[in-house]
């Protein structure tokens, strides 16, 4: 297995590469100058010449790309313009709030999908099943952005139940406080991931529930809930846990929404604000981070399927 | 011929298709359905509710928000249609020669798993700063997200088509690679290629609304679906009615192409899940 993660990691050099090259040409053929966006409009010519020279993008695109691209290896993202602190420093001081946003949002989709899913194969092609499809047919079709809107109307300007928009970091107000406000953005992409969750776990429980196993265990008079829920349900999990990768993955990448719809300084953010600023270290930093994260995730994935079957082999 | 057997196969199809068909034909006769002129401003109808002379009631310019969202039909059909003809020739083009030569396959699909590890909304965001506002680069940069998975697609029938003998037989009577890949390949690669091309197209419309919300790619005028719910929501203490409905249009488009794509997936490819 340590010898699989680590031909994976290697595998994904090439990926994550590619994503650099692309990133760096794309972000330099953004109109606009950095050194110009930094000193303002009344700079002179020599100011912004001497501003190119600090920054390091007076040098020739493959040289800049070598020294970004070496740096990236030892760690280092770079410095970001706009904060003047290096951008992994940038990063990190905002991850937090995305972070508790996925994790919170994976914890609502597995909680509302799979039950959902498995109830729908259970009662296969019965109204329970029909009316768990549909709903997971309107999930899918639901922009988040758009049902995070309702909610904030339902929840915060109705009710007056939940704070509409903002966040607060754990270590100033406790876990609780940060998670109240990102109670409704992990509802709103949550339901809206929850959907495509029910559909894989209801069509794996379907396989599953056909097989020989079950019957027997059935037959051996155990009862449904056990069968269901113990038998099946484990055997169905890798499925799940893919759809579920994929999940996590559409959240991180979904978080520039929702994260400006509810106003929440997280990586999502600051990535769009960062676009506006052109801020190019920090941009390439974000892409080249959420990448990253992209192929842990699928890393991960692949590792967990030997934890719900040991048939599973990592050559 | 069985009817119910014939319905009970098709009923997906015909739902989604139906609610497809209400959104084309509200974007055709847009004018004719919309009771104002979606752009006329008048500061004195400002941030009024529903009544029977603003179905919808109007935004904070007086505009009546019933008329905008007909109009934002025409929008976003215009955009997803756009971007489902370039990604159907250009992901046809790249899927077929990355599945049939294998050095183009290196080439092809290290680009394009590189495009799927970025983040749409991101890549797409950073291509309108590039590019500036518009519907042309609205395409292009939804485009350029999307056409990783029609290629996908292709490349994996074009793997599994070289296999087969009428391809084998037509090699061995001496037929070229472009006849090989254009007259008995492509044939094959129709069908998963409509069902992709479908679901692609609701995710299309839910990006370039999630893009305009934000505020890029189209001029705040633009009364699309995405840039009303941006004005809209400076507005959600005082008149919420005003989120619903574009909302609404979003969610029956989308709904509308998924079932849609559900149904010929299980019409035309029974193998895709």
């Amino acid at each position: 297995m340590i010898h699989y993660t680590i031909r994976r990691l290697i595998s994904a050099i090439p990926t994550l590469l590619v994503v650099a090259v692309m990133i760096f040409v794309l972000i330099r053929m953004i109109p606009g100058n950095p050194a110009m966006v930094m000193l303002g409009n009344d700079a002179t010519a020599s100011e912004i010449a001497a501003m190119e020279k600090r920054l390091g993008i007076d040098q020739p695109l493959h040289i800049q790309f070598a020294r970004w691209a070496g740096n990236i290896l030892r760690g280092d993202l770079g410095d970001s313009i706009y904060y003047r602190k290096p951008v992994t420093q940038v990063i990190f001081s905002q991850l937090e709030p995305t972070l508790l946003l996925v994790l919170y949002a994976t914890a609502v989709f597995l909680l509302v999908g799979v039950p959902l899913g498995v109830t729908a194969a259970v009662h296969r092609n019965g109204p329970l099943d029909r009316a768990c499809m549909t709903l997971s047919m309107i999930g899918i079709s639901m922009p988040g952005f758009w049902l995070g809107l309702v909610l904030v109307i339902l929840f915060s300007v109705k009710l007056g139940a939940l704070p509409s928009v903002g966040y607060v970091m754990i270590r100033e107000g406790g876990l609780l406080e940060s998670l109240k406000y990102l109670t409704l953005p992990a509802i709103a992409m949550g339901l809206q991931r929850s959907a495509s969750i029910a559909r894989v776990a209801r069509s794996s429980m379907l396989e599953v529930l056909g097989n020989d196993y079950i019957r027997t265990a059935r037959a051996k008079g155990l009862v449904e809930r056990r069968v269901v829920g113990l038998h099946a349900l484990k055997n169905a999990a890798n499925q799940i846990v893919t759809q579920a990768g994929i999940s996590i993955a559409h959240i991180m990448g979904g978080s520039v929404v929702i994260e400006s719809v509810f106003n929440i300084p997280g990586i999502g953010r600051l990535a769009f604000d960062s676009i506006a600023r052109r801020d190019y270290p920090a941009i390439q930093g974000h892409i080249i981070f959420v990448a990253a994260v992209y192929v842990f995730v699928n890393l991960a994935v692949d590792l967990l399927y030997k934890f719900f079957d040991p048939r599973v082999e990592y050559k | 011929m069985n009817y119910a057997k014939m319905w009970y196969r098709y009923k997906s199809v015909a739902l989604g298709g139906f609610m497809f068909l209400v959104i084309v034909l509200t974007a055709v006769f847009a004018p004719q359905i919309a009771t104002h002129d979606p752009a006329r401003i008048s500061m004195r109808q400002a941030l009024r509710p529903p009544s029977a002379e603003h179905l919808c009631g109007t935004d904070e310019f007086g505009r009546d928000v019933f008329s905008r969202i007909v109009h934002g039909a025409r929008i976003s059909l215009s955009i997803s249609i756009s971007v489902l003809l370039i990604i159907g020739v250009a992901g046809s083009f790249l899927g077929l020669i990355a599945g049939y030569y294998d050095t183009a396959d290196m080439i092809v699909m290290r680009i394009m798993d590189g495009l799927m590890a970025f983040p749409a909304v991101i890549l797409a965001l950073v291509i309108l700063t590039i590019l500036g506002s518009g519907v042309p680069n609205i395409v292009l940069a939804l485009s350029v997200t999307q056409i990783p998975r029609v290629v996908r697609t292709v490349r994996t029938t074009v793997i599994s088509a070289k296999q087969y003998e009428h391809v084998e037989a037509a090699r061995a009577m001496g037929a070229s690679n472009m006849r090989i890949m254009f007259k008995y390949i492509l044939p094959l690669c129709i069908s998963p290629l409509i069902v992709r091309l479908t679901l692609i197209m609701a995710l299309t419309v839910l990006n370039e609304a999630s893009l305009t919300f934000l505020g890029v790619g189209l001029s705040p005028e633009t009364p699309s679906w995405g840039t009303i719910l941006s004005e809209a929501r400076q507005h959600v203490g005082t008149s919420p009615y005003l989120i619903l409905l574009p909302g609404a249009a979003i969610l029956w488009s989308v709904m509308a192409l998924n079932i849609l794509g559900d149904g010929l997936r299980d019409v035309l490819d029974p193998r895709l899940n």
